[in-house]
C-alpha cells in the first residue's frame, strides 16, 4: 500500500517524548502533564491551558542508573522511564499526574517525588487512588480522587479552569479525537484491512503523547486519506491477529509481528485503543466528572479489576474482539516482571483456546526489544500453525462436501 | 518402604533384599580389621579417661548444672551435616534442659494429640494427613521447628518464645481440623452441615472482618496452613506448589508466595471446606492477580474486598468502609446468617486486649534489655495472631508471656546478654529461614529486637458506635502485613528510621525479597539513605518461601561476610559460622 | 500405715513403668530420635505417597460464570 498521509511525520514525533509538537505547545504557554496509566483520565489533563503526555522512553538502551535504583528485577518500562527522567528527558513536564495502579510505575513516579530529578521549578507529582472495582462505590470514590488530586491541584498551581463547562468542552474535544481514531481503526475490521497494525499504533501513540489540538487536523486528513486507500493486490500477511496484553508502546514490536505474516488488527493493551478510544457519554443531568470517572472504570479491561464477574468477563471480551475484527488468533504479550499480566496471560492462554477455540501465542517481552530472533521464531511458528489449521479445516470441509455429493 | 540416609539418598527397602544385603555384608566383613578398629577406639577411650584427672570438675559440674557459657557451646557441632538434625539436642543446664524436655517437647507432643481431639476427630485428621502433602509432610516435624527457633535460648527467652510457638501450633491444629471436618474431598465429595457453616478467605484477609459471625460461622484462611505455616515448619512442601504454578505457564518471576498460593489449586491440594470465598488486594499486584486464578479453580461465589492503595488520604476511608460493608452483606446473603453487632463488639474488644499487650511488649523491647521474646517468635506470633483475629489461645499465651516478662523485668534478667547490636529487620522475611535471627544471635550477638511485619495492624478497634467501628476496621485492614509499609507512598517504607530510633536499634537487616517488585523498586533509595545516615545495613536476599533461590547457608554467608569484613567482629560461636543444612526442614 | 503400704504396692509398678517411659522419652528427646525417624522413614514415605497420588487436572475447571454475585 502507498504511504499513509502524515505517517512518517508521526513516526518521527514518536522518537522522543519532548517532540516538536510538545515543544510548540509549551512555547504557547501550555502546561505539559505526564502520566503513565489509562486510569489517569487524559481528558482531564487536556483541559484548556494544559495537555497530556503519556510517558514513553523511546530509543532506550540499558537503563543502568535506573537499575541501580530499582534493581534489574523490576519491569523495564518503569526503569526506562526513570532512566529517561534522570537523563533529563522529562524536564519539560510541569507535573506528573500519578496513579498507584501497578507497583513499578508507582515506584518510578515516587522517585520523581523523592528525588530532585525533573529540572523544572514548577514540577509536582500528585497521586490518585484508583479503585479495583466498577461498582457505584468505586465511581464515587474515583470522582472524589480525581477532584482532589487532579483538578484542584491543576487549578491551584496552574490556574486551569476546572468548571463543568471546561470539562464538557474537554470531553467534546476528546470525543472528537476518539471518533477519528475509531474511524481510522475501523479499517482494520475489513476482510482485507487497508491499514496495518503498525500504522495504526503510530497514530494511536501520537494521540497519546502529543497535544491533541495540534494533531486533530492531521487525524482528519488521515481519516479522509483512508477512505480512498486501496489494499495491495496480494497482501503480505497470512493471518490476522489481536495483540493483547500489558504495556506496549513500541511500533517496532508490531512491525516484527507483521513481518512474520500476522497482521495486527486489534490492540487490546495498555497503550492500545481497545479500550482507550471510546467516546465519553455524559448522561442527562450527570455531572461531567462523574461521567468521566464512570467511563474510565467501565471501559477499562485492566487485570487489576477484582470483581468476580469482571475478572471472568475479560476473557469473553477478548474473544468478542477476535470475532469483531475477524482475527485468526491472539498474541498475548506480557512485559517481563509485570505481575498482573503474568497471571492474566496464564489464564488467557488456557481459557481462550479451551473455551473459545482461539489459537493463542503467549509471549513475554522486554521494553527494549532485544530478543527479536526468538520472538520472530515464535511468531513465525504461530502463523504457520494457524495456516495448517486453516488447511486442515478446508480439507475437512472439502471431504464433507464430497461425502454429501456422493 | 523408603529409607532416606543422612546424605539425602533414598533407598527402597524390601525385606527379602534387605536380609540378603545384610547376609552379604556379614559375609564380606573383614572381622580382623573391625577388631583392630575397636581396639584402637578402646585405647583412645582409655587415654581420655587417664586425662580426666586434669579436668576441672568444678567447671564440668557448672556446665552440667547451668549449661556452658555462650562462647563455649559449639552449637554447630550438634548438627548432622546437611540434615538439620541433631546428633543430640543441646544440653542447656539441668533446669532449662528439663524445662525444654517437659514443658516444650513433651508438653507440645502431648498437645499435638489432645488438640486433635479437642478441635475435631481422629479419623478426619488421619484422612487429611494422608490426603494433603502440606499436612502430612509438615505436621510431624513441628518439634524441629521449635528446636530451630529455640536454639541457645535460656531462662525467660526460652519460656516466652516457646509459649508463642505453642499458641501458633494450637491454632494451626484448630484451623486444619476445622477444614478437615467440613472438607468435601474427605467426605465423599458431599457437602456436610459444617461445610455450609464455613467461610474461606484469602490468608491476607484479616479474621477481624468475620467477627460478626464468629459464634455461628467459622472463618478459616485458605492458604494460611497449606502455604504460610508449612514454609516455616517444613519448607520442602511448598516447592511442589511453586513448580505446579509454573507448570501451567506462569513465569518464574512473580512473587513466589502468590505462585505457591495458587499452585496448591493446580495440584488439587486445597481442602474444599466452604461455599464462599473472600479475597483482597492485600498485599500487592501479585495478590490481585492470584485472585483471578483462585477464582477459576474454586469456581464459587467470590467477593473481592480491596483496600485503597493511598491509604493516608482521608478521602479513601469512606470507600474502604463501604467495601467492608459490602463484604458483610455478601456474607449475610450467601450464608443466610444475619450480621451481629454484639458478636463484633465482643470479639473486637477481646482483640483489643491483645493489641494492648502487644504495645506493652514493644515498650519493654524498645526500652529495656529484659524483653524475653526472641526475634523469630516475635515475628511469627505477631503476624499469625493479628491476621487470624481474636481466638482464646492467644489470650492464654499472652497470660503466660506477661508473667514471664514481668518476672524478667522484676528480677532484671537480660535474656540476650551477648547482644552486640540491636537489630531491626525490615521488609518481608525469608519464610524458609525465619529462625535466622536465632542463629544470628548465637553466632554474632545480633539481637533482632523487632521486625517490620510486627508493626502492622497497629490499630485499636473502637466499639462505642457502628461508625467508629467501621472507621477503625478500615484503618486496621489498610495497615495489614506487608502492605502498610510497602504501599501508599515511599514515606511508609521509610518509617524505618523512626522505628530504629524508637527501638534503639543500631543495625538493619534489610530483607531483599528478590521477586517483590515494590521493594526492588526502591532498592537504590535505601542504599542512598543508609549511606547518608551512616547506618549499618545487611541486605539479605531471599525468595520468600523458596529456598532454592538463595539458600539458608548463603544467607548466613552474607551476614558472616558483613560481620567480618565491615564490622571486623569475631563470632561468639565459631562452629555456627558455616555449616550445611540444605536438606533440613 | 497399712494403707500407705498398700498404696505404695499398688503405685510402685505404675511409677516404675512411668519412670522407665520417662527415661526412654528423655533418650528419644536428647538424641533427637524423633527427628531421625521422621527424616529417614516417615517423611520420604509420605512424600512418595503424595507424589504417586492421582490428581485431577484442575485446568479443566469450567470458567463461564459472569453474573455478579455482589448485589
Amino acid at each position: 500500500m502507498r504511504d499513509l498521509k502524515h505517517i512518517i511525520e508521526f513516526e518521527q514525533l514518536l522518537e522522543e517524548a519532548n517532540n516538536d509538537l510538545v515543544r510548540q505547545a509549551k512555547a504557547e504557554g501550555k502546561r505539559a502533564l505526564g502520566y503513565t496509566c489509562y486510569f489517569m483520565p487524559e481528558v482531564l489533563l487536556d483541559l484548556p491551558g494544559c495537555f497530556s503526555v503519556r510517558l514513553r522512553a523511546p530509543r532506550s538502551s540499558s537503563p543502568d542508573m535506573a537499575t541501580y535504583y530499582m534493581s534489574n528485577r523490576t519491569c523495564m518500562y518503569g526503569r526506562c522511564l526513570l532512566e529517561r527522567a534522570i537523563e533529563g528527558g522529562f524536564n519539560f513536564l510541569d507535573a506528573e499526574m500519578a496513579t498507584e495502579t501497578c507497583t513499578v510505575t508507582c515506584r518510578f513516579q515516587e522517585h520523581l517525588q523523592m528525588m530532585d530529578i525533573i529540572q523544572n521549578p514548577d514540577f509536582f507529582c500528585e497521586f490518585t487512588d484508583v479503585p479495583f472495582k466498577k461498582n457505584e462505590n468505586s465511581v464515587e470514590h474515583y470522582v472524589g480522587q480525581l477532584k482532589a488530586h487532579v483538578l484542584e491541584p491543576l487549578h491551584e498551581r496552574f490556574g486551569i479552569d476546572i468548571s463543568d463547562a471546561a470539562l464538557l468542552k474537554a470531553i467534546e474535544e476528546h470525543n472528537e479525537v476518539c471518533r477519528l481514531i475509531n474511524e481510522i481503526g475501523s479499517y482494520r475490521k475489513l476482510d482485507i484491512p487497508t491499514i496495518t497494525g503498525r500504522e495504526f499504533q503510530i497514530i494511536q501513540l501520537v494521540s497519546l503523547t502529543c497535544p491533541k489540538y495540534l494533531i486533530i487536523d492531521k487525524l482528519r486528513e488521515i481519516a479522509e486519506d483512508l477512505k480512498h486507500r486501496r489494499p495491495d493486490k496480494k497482501p503480505a500477511w497470512r493471518c490476522k491477529v489481536v495483540l493483547a496484553g500489558s504495556e506496549d508502546d513500541d511500533p517496532d514490536f508490531t512491525k516484527l509481528i507483521e513481518e512474520c505474516g500476522a497482521l495486527v488488527v486489534a490492540d487490546r493493551h495498555c497503550y492500545g485503543s481497545l479500550p482507550g478510544r471510546e467516546e465519553i457519554k455524559v448522561a442527562e443531568g450527570e455531572d461531567p466528572l462523574h461521567a468521566i470517572a464512570r467511563h474510565y472504570l467501565n471501559t477499562s479491561e485492566c487485570p487489576r479489576f477484582m470483581e468476580q464477574h469482571t475478572m471472568r468477563a475479560r476473557k469473553q471480551s477478548l474473544a468478542d474482539t477476535v470475532k469483531e475484527y475477524k482475527a485468526d488468533g491472539i498474541i498475548i504479550e506480557q512485559m517481563k516482571f509485570c505481575e498482573y499480566w503474568s497471571y492474566e496471560r496464564t489464564i488467557d492462554t488456557i481459557i481462550l483456546q479451551r473455551d473459545y477455540g482461539i489459537p493463542v501465542c503467549s509471549i513475554e517481552k522486554e521494553y527494549v526489544n532485544n530478543a527479536v530472533g526468538q520472538l520472530r521464531t515464535r511468531f513465525q511458528a504461530f502463523v504457520e500453525s494457524i495456516e495448517i489449521k486453516r488447511i486442515a479445516q478446508t480439507q475437512a470441509a472439502g471431504t464433507d462436501k464430497a461425502e454429501e455429493q456422493a | 518402604m523408603i529409607f532416606k540416609t543422612f546424605e539425602a539418598k533414598e533407598i527402597e527397602l524390601k525385606p527379602k533384599e534387605l536380609l540378603k544385603a545384610l547376609g552379604q555384608k556379614l559375609k564380606n566383613t573383614d572381622y580382623k580389621a573391625k577388631a583392630a578398629g575397636i581396639r584402637e577406639k578402646a585405647l583412645a577411650a582409655a587415654e581420655k579417661i587417664r586425662g580426666l584427672k586434669d579436668l576441672d570438675t568444678k567447671k564440668l559440674a557448672s556446665d552440667f548444672w547451668n549449661g556452658k557459657p555462650h562462647e563455649e557451646r559449639r552449637l554447630g557441632d550438634l548438627y548432622i551435616p546437611g540434615t538439620g538434625l541433631y546428633k543430640h539436642r543441646e544440653w542447656r543446664g539441668v533446669k532449662d534442659t528439663l524445662y525444654y524436655f517437659n514443658m516444650i517437647w513433651l508438653y507440645n507432643y502431648v498437645h499435638m494429640v489432645t488438640d486433635i481431639m479437642k478441635y475435631g476427630n481422629l479419623p478426619d485428621f488421619i484422612k487429611g494427613t494422608l490426603r494433603y502433602r502440606w499436612m502430612g509432610q509438615t505436621y510431624l516435624t513441628v518439634m524441629h521447628w521449635f528446636d530451630r527457633g529455640m536454639e541457645g535460648m535460656r531462662g525467660p527467652a526460652l519460656r516466652a518464645s516457646a509459649w508463642h510457638y505453642r499458641g501458633m501450633t494450637s491454632e494451626t491444629i484448630r484451623q486444619f481440623q476445622a477444614m478437615f471436618a467440613s472438607d468435601k474431598k474427605l467426605h465423599g465429595g458431599e457437602a456436610n452441615e459444617l461445610w455450609k457453616k464455613h467461610i474461606a478467605h484469602n490468608e491476607t484477609v484479616s479474621g477481624c472482618i468475620f467477627y460478626p459471625w464468629r459464634d455461628v460461622l467459622d472463618d478459616v484462611p485458605l492458604e494460611m496452613i497449606p502455604y504460610f505455616v508449612t514454609c516455616h515448619v517444613n519448607n520442602h512442601t511448598v516447592l511442589n506448589y511453586i513448580d505446579a504454578a509454573q507448570s501451567i505457564g506462569l513465569p518464574a518471576d512473580p512473587c513466589p508466595m502468590c505462585q505457591a498460593e495458587y499452585g496448591i489449586f493446580v495440584l488439587d491440594d486445597y481442602p474444599d471446606y466452604a461455599p464462599i470465598m473472600i479475597t483482597s488486594n492485600e498485599a500487592c499486584d501479585g495478590s490481585v492477580a492470584t485472585s483471578v486464578l483462585q477464582d477459576w479453580f474454586l469456581n464459587r461465589p467470590l467477593f473481592a474486598m480491596p483496600q485503597p492503595m493511598r491509604y493516608d488520604d482521608p478521602l479513601v476511608q469512606k470507600h474502604c468502609q463501604k467495601e467492608i460493608e459490602a463484604c458483610w452483606k455478601f456474607v449475610e446473603e450467601q450464608m443466610g446468617v444475619p450480621f451481629s453487632w454484639d458478636q463484633y463488639v465482643k470479639y473486637a474488644e477481646s482483640f483489643n486486649k491483645l493489641t494492648i499487650f502487644e504495645h506493652e511488649k514493644w515498650d519493654v523491647a524498645a526500652n529495656t534489655p529484659y524483653y524475653p521474646v526472641n526475634g523469630v517468635a516475635q515475628a511469627l506470633y505477631r503476624i499469625y495472631y493479628s491476621q487470624d483475629g481474636d481466638r482464646p489461645i492467644w489470650h492464654e499465651v499472652d497470660a503466660h508471656v506477661k508473667k514471664i516478662m514481668e518476672t524478667a523485668i522484676e528480677k532484671k534478667i537480660n535474656s540476650f546478654p551477648k547482644t552486640r547490636h540491636r537489630v531491626i529487620a525490615w521488609s518481608c522475611a525469608p519464610l524458609y529461614y525465619s529462625n535466622w535471627c536465632t542463629w544470628a544471635y548465637n553466632c554474632w550477638g545480633l539481637n533482632c529486637v523487632i521486625n517490620m511485619d510486627s508493626l502492622m495492624f497497629d490499630q485499636m478497634l473502637r466499639t462505642d458506635t457502628y461508625e467508629h467501628a467501621l472507621e477503625d476496621l478500615a484503618w486496621f485492614n489498610e495497615k495489614a502485613p506487608m502492605r502498610a509499609m510497602a504501599v501508599g507512598g515511599h514515606e511508609h517504607i521509610f518509617q524505618l528510621w523512626q522505628y530504629m530510633e524508637r527501638f534503639h536499634c543500631d543495625m538493619v537487616v534489610m530483607y531483599d525479597q528478590l521477586q517483590c517488585k515494590g521493594m526492588q523498586g526502591i532498592h537504590g533509595m535505601f542504599e542512598d539513605e543508609f549511606r547518608k545516615r551512616n547506618i549499618h545495613a545487611i541486605w539479605v536476599p531471599h525468595a520468600l518461601p523458596d529456598k532454592r533461590t538463595v539458600s539458608r547457608r548463603e544467607i548466613r554467608q552474607i551476614i558472616n561476610d558483613y560481620m567480618t569484613t565491615v564490622m571486623h567482629e569475631e563470632p561468639l560461636d565459631p562452629t555456627l559460622v558455616d555449616f550445611e543444612d540444605g536438606d533440613s526442614w | 500405715m497399712k494403707v500407705i503400704k498398700f498404696l505404695f504396692k499398688l503405685l510402685w509398678p505404675v511409677l516404675k513403668i512411668a519412670g522407665i517411659a520417662y527415661l526412654i522419652l528423655f533418650i528419644v528427646f536428647y538424641f533427637d530420635l524423633d527427628g531421625k525417624l521422621l527424616y529417614t522413614v516417615v517423611e520420604p514415605n509420605l512424600a512418595r505417597r503424595y507424589d504417586k497420588m492421582p490428581r485431577p487436572d484442575n485446568t479443566q475447571t469450567p470458567y463461564g460464570k459472569t453474573e455478579p454475585f455482589e448485589k
